[in-house]
């Protein structure tokens, strides 16, 4: 898992970025930790116990890349293409996901709580035990997913496709829909 | 510190497997189901299993016990609010114990059943089925609910919002979340409040 500790700058208690005291926020070398953070996310190796939160990710190609016990929340990411990649135990929560692709992505016990989707793709992907809790979409679509057991409770969507999903177990409960398709999908076997 | 999340169909409970570094003594909540792939996965990661702490005593979290003692022979640590079939080392509210290198709180929140027992062990928290992604517990009557409630305002909500929640059912969560997006815990606070408020202008 990342490491637990959290930012020195009171009243700040964000976890830390690399091994310094501070989080990615407070660090005086910002630019470091944001050049080695980018070279983990493009590198070949999976992207393992890493922590930045906050930060901002631009027109980024990262096929195939393992995401495994990680905390990025509160990142920025526009026109990422996180197709084909695997995200275990990560923390997603609170991020701003504009045009991102994540086509054929496999998550498991992943966290995207309170997240802002725009105009993002989840076709064709496997996200089983994935936590939804309170984000917003507009423009997403989630088509051929498999979602047995995430959760997406509390969100607000908009113009979003849930077509040809395995619903059976996830949770739609105190959702607020406008223009949001199930068809061909298990709706009913939804928590909703 | 590692965390490995395993699910199983049988009971649709969540176990967790944490060790501190591979090759290391390990600890396991909730058993609520050992299939191969448990298995798989304490040995892929060369752990000794030394330990395993239990929630509380409902089946679809203890079940997988007797295999377990059978295979690693791990000290089961339970509630002193419960009785096993099996020898547990009772532990109570308040206590600290150093696990498999790793120090574990215990926070005793009752309601969904009297023996309730979450574990903090650093900045991860498992809930059982105390508070869940989402949700509260289910209880079996009014009073319960309102006792659960209590208990996770007081004991769990009152820790910092950036730790980690892994509770014994669905998604994992972090504090954060169920404190804006929790619409039973929301709900039903607001609902308790109100009730106290009626019965103190009685």
């Amino acid at each position: 898992m990342f490491n637990f500790k959290t930012c020195e700058k009171p009243p700040c208690n964000t976890y830390i970025c690399g091994e310094g005291p501070f989080c990615f926020r407070h660090s005086p070398n910002k630019e470091d930790l944001y050049k080695s953070c980018l070279a983990s996310l493009l590198g070949d190796s999976d992207v393992i116990d890493l922590s930045i939160t906050g930060a901002e990710f631009e027109n980024l190609t990262l096929p195939k890349k393992g995401f495994v016990s990680s905390n990025m929340a509160w990142c920025t990411f526009r026109d990422i293409d996180f197709s084909a990649c695997t995200f275990i135990t990560s923390f997603f929560d609170f991020c701003l996901f504009e045009n991102c692709r994540f086509n054929g992505i496999n998550s498991r016990y992943s966290i995207f709580s309170g997240s802002k989707m725009i105009g993002c793709d989840f076709s064709g992907s496997s996200i089983t035990h994935t936590n939804f809790v309170g984000i917003d979409t507009l423009n997403c679509n989630f088509g051929d997913c498999d979602l047995y057991y995430s959760n997406f409770g509390t969100s607000y969507l908009r113009d979003t496709d849930f077509i040809d999903c395995n619903l059976k177990k996830a949770d739609f409960s105190h959702t607020n829909q406008r223009r949001v398709s199930f068809r061909y999908s298990n709706y009913e076997e939804a928590r909703h | 510190m590692r965390i490995y999340q395993h699910f199983s169909v049988v009971g649709f409970c969540n176990t967790y497997l944490i060790g501190s570094k591979k090759g290391s003594e390990a600890i396991l909540i909730d058993p609520g189901h050992v299939d191969t792939e448990l298995i798989h996965l304490i040995e892929s990661n060369e752990f000794k299993l030394k330990h395993v702490l239990l929630t509380h005593r409902h089946k679809t979290h203890t079940a997988g016990i007797g295999t377990l003692a059978k295979i690693y022979n791990p000290t089961i640590y339970a509630s002193s609010f419960a009785s096993y079939e099996y020898p547990v080392k009772p532990i109570s509210d308040h206590q600290v114990l150093t696990l498999s290198g790793l120090e574990v709180e215990v926070i005793h929140v009752p309601g969904h059943s009297l023996d309730s027992l979450v574990y903090k062990i650093d900045h991860a928290l498992f809930t059982g089925d105390t508070l869940m992604c989402g949700r509260v517990g289910t209880t079996t009557g009014y009073r319960e609910q309102a006792l659960l409630l209590q208990s996770i305002w007081k004991r769990v909500m009152s820790l910092d919002e950036n730790i980690l929640l892994f509770p014994g059912h669905g998604t994992a969560s972090k504090l954060r979340i169920e404190r804006m997006f929790n619409h039973q815990l929301l709900e039903l606070g607001a609902i308790t409040k109100e009730r106290q408020n009626w019965r103190e202008t009685e």
